[in-house]
């Protein structure tokens, strides 16, 4: 039984902060709690729990637009969000949740906007057949989160951009995405933006638990805490590391011959080197397997890799305008 | 649903097949159906070691990440490598899908048998 419920809005566009604080809430929810925490982020990618990176976006593409990458706790596919998406979470004790309950505060917000929004199966939010918000849940340690996304203003041609993985067909041990039709709530209601959402959501949390809202007291966070796991969201081992282990073969013929060059990536990292090639300079293969073995999988690190290892500027040119080409 | 007579159980939805001193562990079938389709399951390694009533691995489903809870205390002799290519095994045949094998086994006082776990489940709904 629900009798506490406090409101906690992040002062955070940081989404590994964010991440972060979601994951402090969740361990210190007391029993009868229901925290329920409001978050937007500066733009970046959001991947489900147990995806590959690298199959659901263009790493390389986000490092230059300065989107950020990240992984969250809980399942399901790829996000893009920016100032324009609100995220939510409920979190109480696995067994106050009650996930019927908490996503009637979000539809019941919505309404109270005008916005005629229902439920489509466990994980959407739709307004006609458009999709708005997407849940997702986790549970761990005796505590339960569902959070949520809901798309207000969110530039979507940025997302198209950002969640279109390259023509690589990497093969791995992950959970795929599913693309769905979207719509911005605020081109049904121009009166929506974040402001007026979560006032709306707060006004329906309070009314449907019949209970007041009170704030979550920010100096009552454990600030070390928080940052310890910021690090831990922020890390590479989280965010590219997981699920992340494929072959992986480019090849290319050039005046001076053909190269193909194997990659066996684990853990995101390129954990053995095969290359072969008819050029003339009996250096040159053993040359790359040395320089890129050991390097993160990424575009840009691997042309770095090339480019310190002190080959002829034809070969490292014509081998990094390949990798570019094949992986970029 | 399907209860077993030669299982024990844990309240966690774990099932438990102990023999000649290795302890199978999987998921029964009320775990799966609460679960719905299981679309990854994140895998623990051999060699490492588990602790009755904590997490050793999660499930992704459709509708949730969830954690498996050990019933047993011991040394994971064995991962079921095929739940990584074919998650749905977990829902096709939840009592022939074993996750894990563990051997050096203590700590199995708290499960329960077929009966106290079916009356168990009716209590959940």
């Amino acid at each position: 039984m629900i009798e506490r419920l406090l409101l906690l809005e992040s002062r955070s566009n940081d989404i590994y902060a964010n991440l972060a604080l979601e994951q402090y809430l969740a361990q210190n929810v007391k029993s009868s709690w229901c925290i329920l925490f409001l978050w937007r982020n500066s733009p970046c990618v959001v991947i489900g729990r147990n995806q590959n990176a690298y199959r659901e976006c263009r790493t390389d593409l986000l490092d230059r637009m300065g989107v950020k990458l990240s992984r969250r706790l809980s399942g399901g596919g790829a996000v893009y969000q920016d100032l324009g998406n609100l995220n939510f979470t409920f979190c109480t004790r696995q067994e106050d949740s009650d996930i019927k309950k908490q996503q009637s505060v979000i539809l019941e917000a919505c309404r109270s906007l005008a916005v005629d929004a229902r439920l489509s199966g466990r994980n959407d939010m739709l307004v006609g057949d458009r999709k708005f918000s997407g849940n997702s849940f986790y549970t761990h340690d005796g505590v339960s989160f569902h959070n949520g996304t809901l798309l207000l203003d969110v530039d979507l041609k940025a997302m198209e951009k950002c969640l279109s993985p390259s023509d690589l067909k990497l093969s791995s041990k992950s959970v795929d995405s599913v693309r769905s039709r979207v719509v911005n709530l605020h081109d049904l209601n121009e009166a929506i933006d974040s402001t007026a959402m979560c006032k709306a959501i707060n006004k329906a949390f309070s009314m449907v638990y019949g209970l007041d809202v009170q704030r979550f007291s920010y100096d009552s966070i454990d600030m070390e805490d928080l940052e310890k796991k910021r690090q831990f969201f922020s890390s590479y081992e989280w965010i590219y590391g997981k699920n992340a282990d494929f072959p992986l073969t480019v090849s290319s013929r050039f005046t001076w011959g053909e190269i193909s060059v194997s990659l066996q990536v684990r853990n995101a990292v390129c954990a053995d080197v095969k290359v072969y090639t008819d050029a003339l300079d009996h250096n040159l293969a053993p040359a790359i397997e040395t320089a890129l073995r050991g390097a993160k999988y990424s575009v840009s690190q691997l042309c770095l890799r090339i480019e310190g290892a002190r080959l002829d500027t034809i070969y490292s040119n014509d081998i990094c305008s390949m990798l570019q080409k094949e992986l970029g | 649903m399907n209860y077993p007579k030669e299982l024990s159980y844990a309240k966690t939805h774990e099932w438990v097949k102990t023999e000649d001193g290795v302890s199978v562990i999987g998921i029964t079938d009320y775990a799966q159906h609460a679960l719905g389709d299981v679309v990854f399951v994140n895998l623990p390694q051999e060699g490492d070691v588990v602790t009755a009533g904590e997490s050793f691995g999660d499930v992704e489903s459709v509708k949730a990440v969830s954690d498996i809870i050990s019933p047993v205390t011991g040394t994971i002799c064995a991962v079921n490598e095929e739940l990584a290519d074919s998650p749905e095994l977990l829902n096709n045949d939840p009592y022939g899908a074993w996750i894990i094998k563990v051997q050096d086994v203590s700590d199995t006082d708290e499960l329960l048998d077929a009966a106290a776990y079916e009356a168990l489940c009716a209590q959940e709904g």
